[in-house]
């Protein structure tokens, strides 16, 4: 059973104490790593990224009624994110959360009908973090300045004396590195 | 053909460094490359994994407690008004009925007031109009703290009665400061975000605030610019560049400009009046009329602008189309944006003066409100001499402090507490603690109170009426308080507020400040015998001695005392601190 409009005024739903929902407690600590980066591939801006993922949550909570047993929590959590980013491209006048209409559009679409991205347990932060400890010492350093400090790539390659395009490209190489650690660790299990 | 370009503009996008026009190209690029846009998902996808495993902004615990945050918002404000009501209903009904009276007498003036052009009549209208619902609520609470005061008779600590309720209605609002971002200029230094701003001027050289009015209106208004605030719908801009959102329920929102007067039909624009008085209107959706400056809307000269038009009007009132310039009008947004960042900057000097504090012989004990991750049920505390304090969280939930990306412990239920030894014999103290108080319950409401109450044992806490108050047993005259006037109103309410008390032995004297002013300084009532004690005590709340040979049905009697809101930081030193030590503590403490 799917939700009516999942999307509408999370915020005006009547919730009691969050201490009283251990289960629902649970519930995010086991997607929200993989919800915020799900909702990222859907255009969303980064500074909005958990933000709106919060909001699937909320969602979540008020509708737990209609979530049937049967089906995954993850899988339906996705959806109601992808509800609120739909929800966001039908406001005409601003699309502040999202980095670009037309992208995110073609995300969305993408989301509905592709496969998923990945399996719940690549989603994890400690896959990822043996796989980011492992890496070269000054690609370690190049992730912590762009994702733990946020520069950007002309700042980076002022420190490390790079091309700022030399940058951004070692960046994707790494990140294309990580995606292969992590795919290989979760299949050796 | 296209991927390296493909690679090209992926790479910016993820460095967030992207232009609106290379964005479309890319979304060109992957409209018609099923297998380049899965590359570009696993990259977003990549990315925000990294960023969450690597900003600290972003961990697990801090999205949890923003999450825990919002489930809980709601529900807290609506709590705390429900009971003031609840409570005001039964037992105000004489108050209830003097305020309809006030009620009457005041639209009566309101009506005198419209029906005069002059500028006094406006000052009248002013402060009553938009304000009779507050004023009505104001005495209601007011009656439900008379009330209060009456019961506390019985108590430990003498207790004048305050007559308050007169001077609070004149503290009257229209909108609220919401966010600020590089504030300069004199009268900024008291402005603080979630503060409720009454109408007047407001002046300042540099910087961005946000304003938003009861009405519903936004404005962002950049410096230097001078505003005065006439009522809930009406600003008059005599300098500085303004961006107002005007939602339905607004519509009709005024900003009155040296040569123009304008009226919102509905949704956004811009106004940007420069010093000698010459003014540009923008207009970057739906529609705005405009009429000549002090013509009172005479419809002769009514012009309308529309989405996407432009004027310049220079000071004799002659206007000119111009292009609109809509990225020089901060949006609410980007404010908000901005003032993240000044905020975490602000959070860095923090951290520098809690780590600096680590090494002050004066403390006695430090408690910055970190959570502990390894025992969140633990309170960890820096005492004297290098050692570790723990505090016994019971109850309490963790909750979002002063920054984003601070902790602060939420007391809610009448058990929550947490339980601290501080050993030590001292001839001055003093305390600090950064609070958000979301509301006074209780006929006093704890901050930090020794067990029981012997001599010397200082309790420091906030009466039911907004009194911060020091109550010590002195070897001889007995108890005594000392207080401040009520310090706490309606409007203080859910905003951070730094509290600190000084006991002075060499001076003689006891001094409170709120927000690193001071508030109060009275003699010791009694001169200092003996030294000032701690021992096991409880931050929030109120215990008997663990001992205590008192019997059960003693302790039941014994009053709740607990305290409802957020602490983000308690700071207790050995000595006296003076003036300007409390006034640093403040103000790099303030978020």
């Amino acid at each position: 059973m799917r939700p009516q409009d999942p999307t509408l005024s999370p915020e005006t739903a009547d919730l009691p104490e969050f201490a009283e929902l251990p289960e629902f407690a649970e519930l995010v600590a086991q997607q929200h790593q993989q919800l915020r980066s799900y909702v990222r591939t859907l255009g969303v801006d980064p500074d909005w990224v958990d933000d709106l993922a919060q909001e699937a949550f909320l969602v979540a909570w008020r509708e737990r009624d209609s979530f049937d047993q049967q089906r995954d929590y993850g899988k339906w959590l996705r959806g109601i994110a992808r509800n609120l980013v739909r929800n966001e491209l039908r406001k005409q006048l601003r699309h502040q959360r999202l980095l670009h209409q037309g992208l995110a559009d073609l995300l969305v679409g993408a989301a509905d009908t592709e496969p998923e991205p990945e399996s719940w347990e690549q989603g994890r932060i400690p896959v990822l973090r043996d796989c980011v400890e492992q890496l070269a010492p000054k690609s370690r350093e190049l992730v912590s300045g762009r994702y733990g400090d946020g520069w950007k790539a002309p700042d980076l390659a002022d420190h490390f004396g790079m091309k700022p395009a030399a940058v951004r490209q070692s960046l994707s190489r790494i990140r294309q590195q990580l995606k292969q650690c992590i795919e290989l660790r979760t299949v050796e299990g | 053909m296209s991927k390296n370009r493909f690679d090209e503009l992926l790479h910016l996008l993820l460095d967030d460094d992207i232009t609106a026009a290379q964005m479309d190209e890319l979304t060109e690029i992957v409209s018609d490359d099923r297998e380049l846009l899965t590359r570009l998902r696993q990259h977003l996808s990549m990315s925000d994994r990294l960023s969450q495993y690597e900003d600290p902004l972003r961990n697990a615990d801090r999205f949890m407690d923003a999450l825990k945050v919002r489930l809980n918002a709601n529900e807290d404000t609506g709590r705390f008004f429900e009971q003031v009501m609840a409570s005001a209903r039964d037992e105000a009904c004489g108050q209830l009925r003097q305020a309809s009276g006030q009620w009457k007498q005041a639209s009566g003036q309101l009506r005198q007031a419209s029906a005069s052009n002059e500028k006094s009549g406006w000052q009248v209208a002013r402060g009553l109009a938009g304000w009779m619902t507050a004023a009505v609520a104001l005495v209601i609470l007011a009656s439900v703290i008379f009330q209060n005061d009456r019961q506390r008779g019985k108590d430990d600590l003498a207790i004048t009665r305050i007559n308050r309720g007169e001077e609070e209605t004149s503290d009257a609002g229209v909108a609220v400061l919401t966010r600020v971002s590089g504030l300069q200029g004199a009268q900024t230094v008291d402005w603080a975000v979630g503060e409720t701003i009454p109408p007047g001027l407001l002046e300042w050289s540099a910087g961005l605030l946000q304003l938003e009015f009861y009405c519903g209106a936004t404005v962002v208004a950049e410096g230097p610019a001078s505003l005065e605030i006439l009522d809930d719908s009406r600003v008059i801009c005599r300098s500085g560049r303004l961006r107002v959102h005007v939602p339905e329920p607004a519509r009709g929102f005024a900003v009155l400009a040296p040569t123009v007067e304008l009226v919102d039909l509905g949704t956004e624009f811009g106004v940007d009046v420069a010093v000698d008085g010459s003014t540009e209107v923008h207009v970057f959706d739906g529609s705005v009329e405009l009429y000549d400056a002090m013509s009172d809307r005479n419809v002769t000269t009514r012009r309308e602008l529309t989405a996407g038009d432009a004027v310049s009007l220079d000071h004799g009132g002659e206007s000119r189309k111009i292009d609109t310039r809509e990225f020089d009008f901060v949006t609410p947004n980007r404010l908000s944006t901005m003032a993240h960042l000044r905020r975490q900057e602000h959070l860095l000097e923090w951290r520098m003066f809690r780590d600096s504090l680590l090494h002050d012989p004066r403390v006695v004990a430090y408690f910055p409100f970190d959570r502990n991750v390894s025992d969140d049920r633990l309170l960890i505390g820096y005492g004297s001499n290098g050692t570790m304090l723990e505090g016994a969280i019971v109850g309490c939930e963790w909750s979002e402090g002063r920054w984003p990306s601070k902790t602060s412990l939420q007391f809610k239920r009448p058990g929550d507490r947490v339980r601290v030894t501080l050993p030590g014999e001292f001839e001055s103290l003093t305390y600090s603690t950064w609070l958000r108080v979301d509301g006074l319950d209780r006929s006093f409401n704890s901050l930090l109170l020794t067990d029981g109450f012997d001599t010397n044992g200082p309790h420091w806490q906030i009466r039911g009426d907004g009194v911060l108050i020091l109550g010590v047993k002195h070897p001889v005259k007995g108890k005594y308080g000392y207080k401040t006037d009520s310090i706490f109103n309606l409007f203080r309410l859910g905003q951070w507020v730094h509290l600190a008390t000084v006991y002075d032995n060499s001076k003689s004297r006891v001094s409170h400040y709120v927000n690193g002013e001071l508030a109060s300084r009275e003699a010791l009532h009694e001169a200092a015998s003996g030294l000032l004690t701690i021992g096991n005590a409880t931050i929030g709340n109120w215990s008997l001695p663990v001992n205590s040979t008192l019997k059960n049905s003693e302790r039941l009697r014994r009053q709740v005392r607990n305290f409802n809101g957020c602490m983000d930081e308690l700071i207790v030193f050995g000595e006296a601190l003076d003036d300007q030590e409390i006034r640093h503590i403040y103000e790099v403490g303030r978020p």
